[in-house]
């Protein structure tokens, strides 16, 4: 029972040195200079993820991530909810309801999939788009992304934009069939 | 097209303002689109670094590690590094023969750039590269090999491992690695870049006054203290720490020269400042001398203001000039309360002026021109004006050199009760420290000085503090 026990506990602390870097990433970007630390906003995840590391630790690493990012999308938009009541001096309202619970339909896309259909089609974008994209992923600034291709910086903020937009119409096509059956109808 | 939604991109790249950021953190309260818009967006970007940046990649470590111990229970929080610590242990323990070379990525080596601004003490981390500064916070995402951790775990080198950690901006893991290596200046160094990251400068002074102490001319210390203090905005100590720190030998030349061109954009920044602040005390202390000024608006810059009543009182030559500031002077004792103001407006207008009025005049020439003439300061200092001999000595820079002038000072301004002056003698006391080579001593009395100003609120120029 004990060797049970250690190596349920072990496989989780390697879930979460797999997933930790990526998501302690994301949530640097989301608390910059608010109130929130990063590496609570990301600890709260895995607390959440402890209970149902039963469901979790069978699931594809796509599948997985992608309840992390729910899950800490929606601790974070807690944190701006209670914020916001707090700085209003208004009752708590409704907190979000864990991914568990209510997977969204954003969560149910992304599962499906996996860094190498990613890697597939970030080669299929425009070349300036794709460049771009690579750079803003290492973790450049958009002066920095501007400077190296000597554009203004809004126009890396535009490429970023449709950068983003290409690859989720390649690899999420349902959502892209969706959007022409919008416009077909409209 | 100028609408919250348009900046989610910017929200989630980290490239808005801090106000901006906080108005977008509430419209996403809001907006269910923004919601939905984040939900994707974050997929993506998550998608994004697992598969470029490689984050999946050596984490097949579960089958080999042993046990730990128990951390299921509560304090999970702080649990998780400490577990995550003990679990490195565990994988250095199944290996059969130690490697004595580091891979390179475990420093980041391979980077161009780096975007710490703080230095490690780590030689590994410390190798230079230029500085660019990453959205957020300043950090690599690249995922950490956990073997060679593992064997820096095995040599106890608890401080590489922080490093490792500190370069990826974890600095929770940092620190908790930190607190097990061994006590040295290397040691208090890298806690205070710890507290770099989380803008506690003060904290981080007293780290890398710990570190100076037991290495006057330990690098990365010198440097770091050179942000910290830029930090808390003693931008003048901060030049002088950059530029002792690029003198010290055996560094890599980039690391001596990105320092002195910190401590030249410091020194500039300070001086643009300085000049700036000079040129709105004149520009009201000319509205008071034409006596055009509107004294309710003037207050509004409470500083400002006190600032050109000092000079206008100096420098005033008949008596009804120096009762003509009496309103600014009583507004100004308004805001900040008391009297101390009005009181020396009333105790200078009853001066003698056919004794001050000259000597007015010479402190004038002194303020426009820069320079004394030969002797004033010993005539200041032998006539009853001590408001002018007060101002001449902080103007030359006398009193932080002769410690019978530094006395002078305190005697007027604790006459004066005037608190600003009790500041200002404050700070050339801790210039005297520093020009007796006592840094840590100045440090210490400049930082509380800064507290003691800030308490006052707008009253004061803080700034002319540093």
């Amino acid at each position: 029972m004990a060797n049970l026990f250690n190596r349920e506990r072990r496989r989780f602390e390697a879930f979460i040195r797999q997933h930790r870097p990526g998501l302690l990433g994301l949530a640097r970007r989301l608390c910059a200079r608010s109130s929130l630390e990063p590496e609570d906003l990301v600890q709260e995840t895995f607390e959440r993820a402890m209970p149902e590391f039963e469901h979790l630790k069978d699931r594809t690493d796509s599948a997985a991530a992608a309840w992390l990012c729910t899950t800490m999308t929606n601790r974070f938009l807690d944190y701006c909810r209670r914020q916001r009541t707090e700085t209003r001096g208004l009752p708590h309202l409704a907190l979000v309801q864990d991914a568990a619970l209510s997977p969204d339909d954003s969560q149910e896309n992304w599962e499906l999939v996996n860094t190498d259909e990613f890697q597939k089609a970030i080669e299929r974008l425009k070349p300036h788009l794709r460049d771009a994209y690579r750079l803003h992923a290492e973790g450049k600034r958009y002066t920095a992304i501007a400077e190296h291709f000597n554009v203004p910086v809004g126009t890396v903020g535009s490429w970023l934009t449709l950068a983003r937009r290409d690859l989720k119409e390649l690899l999420l096509p349902q959502v892209a069939v969706a959007r022409e059956q919008g416009a077909t109808s409209s | 097209m100028n609408t919250p939604c348009t900046k989610l991109h910017l929200f989630v790249d980290g490239e808005l303002s801090p106000t901006e950021a906080d108005a977008f953190r509430q419209h996403l309260t809001r907006c269910e689109e923004c919601e939905v818009g984040l939900r994707d967006l974050l997929q993506l970007e998550l998608l994004a670094s697992r598969a470029l940046a490689g984050t999946g990649a050596e984490q097949d470590d579960s089958q080999k590690v042993t046990p730990l111990r128990p951390w299921m229970q509560r304090a999970y929080r702080a649990a998780v590094p400490v577990a995550l610590a003990a679990g490195l242990a565990a994988v250095g323990v199944y290996r059969l023969q130690a490697e004595p070379r580091m891979p390179s990525e475990v420093f980041l080596a391979s980077a161009d750039t780096r975007t710490l601004a703080a230095r490690l003490s780590h030689p590994s981390a410390d190798r230079f590269r230029r500085f660019e500064p990453m959205r957020g916070t300043s950090t690599s995402s690249e995922a950490l090999p956990l073997r060679p951790l593992a064997e820096l775990e095995e040599r106890q080198d608890f401080r590489g491992i922080a490093s490792a950690y500190a370069l990826r901006g974890d600095w929770q893991q940092a620190e908790a690695f930190l607190a097990r290596a061994p006590e040295s200046a290397d040691k208090d160094n890298d806690r205070a870049v710890v507290a770099l990251s989380r803008q506690r400068w003060e904290e981080a002074l007293e780290l890398l006054g710990g570190a100076l102490r037991q290495e006057p001319k330990h690098p990365q210390a010198l440097w770091n203290r050179g942000l910290a203090l830029q930090g808390r905005g003693l931008w003048e100590q901060a030049e002088a720490s950059f530029r002792e720190a690029a003198e010290v030998p055996g560094q890599d030349a980039g690391w001596a020269e990105e320092a002195l061109s910190r401590a030249n954009e410091l020194k500039e920044q300070r001086e643009t400042e300085g000049a700036r602040w000079r040129n709105q005390v004149k520009e009201s202390w000319q509205q008071l001398a034409a006596g055009k000024a509107d004294v309710k608006q003037l207050a509004q810059q409470p500083a400002v203001a006190r600032a050109a009543l000092y000079e206008s009182v100096r420098t005033a030559t008949t008596s009804a000039q120096v009762e003509a500031l009496l309103p600014l002077a009583e507004e100004l004792d308004r805001v900040g309360g008391g009297a101390v103001l009005q009181d020396y407006v009333r105790d200078m207008a009853a001066r003698d002026f056919s004794a001050r009025a000259p000597l007015a005049r010479e402190y004038a020439k002194l303020v426009a021109e820069g320079k004394t003439s030969p002797g004033m300061l010993e005539t200041l200092r032998r006539s009853k004006e001590w408001d002018l001999y007060f101002g001449a000595l902080v103007y030359t820079g006398e009193a932080r050199k002769d410690a019978e002038a530094l006395k002078a000072l305190q005697r007027f301004s604790h006459g004066s009760r005037d608190p600003w002056l009790t500041l200002v003698v404050d700070r050339e006391r801790a210039w005297s420290e520093a020009q007796a080579g006592r840094t840590d001593a100045a440090e210490r009395l400049l930082l509380a000085t800064l507290r003691s100003c800030e308490a006052y609120d707008k009253l004061f120029h803080c700034a002319e503090i540093n």
